[in-house]
């Protein structure tokens, strides 16, 4: 575009539209990027602290329920054997999930919780990937040692050909204790969270 | 060409994409600092530790090229939104979108900065 610059010398300037059609075009692929991931078809890719964390609840009913196991990576390089639960849609009560994070003033725990009497939390397309898992269960439509690989009760979710997997249609599950590395869900919604970070802040179990 | 210190500083400023780089390197400071400031969210990122130190480093030196070479600064904007998808996809987000769209910012100023004509590395003027 030509000058419409200050002044006689024209001075150092910004073509707005220039500018607007960069930065409008790059911001629109960072929205197909989000979309996608919120989708799930771009897997957020975090990867793993070096320390495992504990999440228990008390108390999870939903539908679409798939277990198969996998191996995953953390920071420091290495692997760990974990079980993947895949959830497609859960409402979790009493939700909890706390780390110890040591750090040069100590050890701090860092706690998201939300208390068991405010209203459940409404997940979907959640991901664990557990190490240890305690609880109590209740599944309908079970199908176990079905091929990892066939697992369709979640979209997207998926093992390896060979392995062992677990499906199931609808189920409950409570007093829920897991040692998981990571959780990634596709939504997450409830209200009365509570984070707090500190050295006296107890861990979920 | 004894001249006052601000009237030295807004020569310089005027003479290079100033804004491109001040927004690239706050966007690599910002992705730098991320997991240091929002402690609570990171909890599942530790990874970003690695890859954001380093696409931090990158992008506050990305900014800095902007100023001491504004001859390449489409270059440099090129590089800075490559940087700044990379660290969308493996840092949280880009320290949690802010450093992702502030460098994104800078490369959209770096791109659409046209020197003065009466500079000597004024480039020639386009229609």
């Amino acid at each position: 575009m030509s000058c419409h610059g200050q002044g006689v010398a024209p001075r150092a300037r910004l073509r707005w539209n220039r500018f607007a059609v960069t930065l409008t075009a790059s911001v629109l692929l960072t929205g197909v990027l989000v979309v996608a991931m919120v989708q799930g078809t771009l897997a957020t890719s975090f990867a793993l602290s070096s320390r495992d964390m504990k999440v228990s609840a008390n108390r999870i009913q939903g539908n679409g329920y798939i277990t198969y196991p996998s191996v995953v990576t953390s920071a420091d390089g290495r692997k760990h054997p974990v079980v993947v639960i895949a959830v497609k849609s859960a409402h979790v009560h009493g939700l909890c999930q706390s780390s110890a994070i040591p750090t040069p003033l100590g050890r701090y725990v860092l706690r998201l919780h939300f208390p068991a009497r405010t209203t459940s939390v409404s997940v979907t397309d959640l991901r664990v990937s557990a190490t240890t898992i305690n609880a109590g269960l209740d599944f309908s439509s079970l199908q176990l040692n079905r091929d990892a690989a066939s697992l369709d009760a979640v979209p997207g979710a998926v093992g390896d050909p060979g392995q062992y997997g677990l499906k199931a249609l609808g189920f409950a599950v409570e007093n829920v204790k897991v040692r998981s590395w990571s959780v990634v869900s596709g939504s997450l919604q409830g209200q009365g969270a509570r984070m707090a970070i500190g050295r006296t802040e107890p861990e979920c179990f | 060409m004894t001249r006052t210190l601000p009237h030295r500083f807004h020569t310089w400023r005027h003479r290079r994409p100033f804004g491109a780089g001040l927004l690239t390197a706050l966007a690599g400071a910002e992705i730098l600092l991320a997991p240091v400031i929002g402690v609570g969210l990171i909890i599942n990122t530790g990874l970003a530790g690695t890859s954001g130190f380093l696409l931090g480093i990158v992008l506050i030196g990305l900014g800095l090229v902007f100023w001491t070479a504004p001859a390449h600064r489409t270059l440099t904007a090129v590089f800075t939104i490559a940087i700044a998808f990379a660290a969308f996809l493996t840092t949280n987000l880009g320290g949690f979108l802010i450093g992702h769209l502030l460098a994104l910012a800078g490369a959209a100023a770096g791109i659409a900065w046209t020197p003065a004509t009466d500079t000597e590395d004024a480039a020639p003027r386009q229609v």
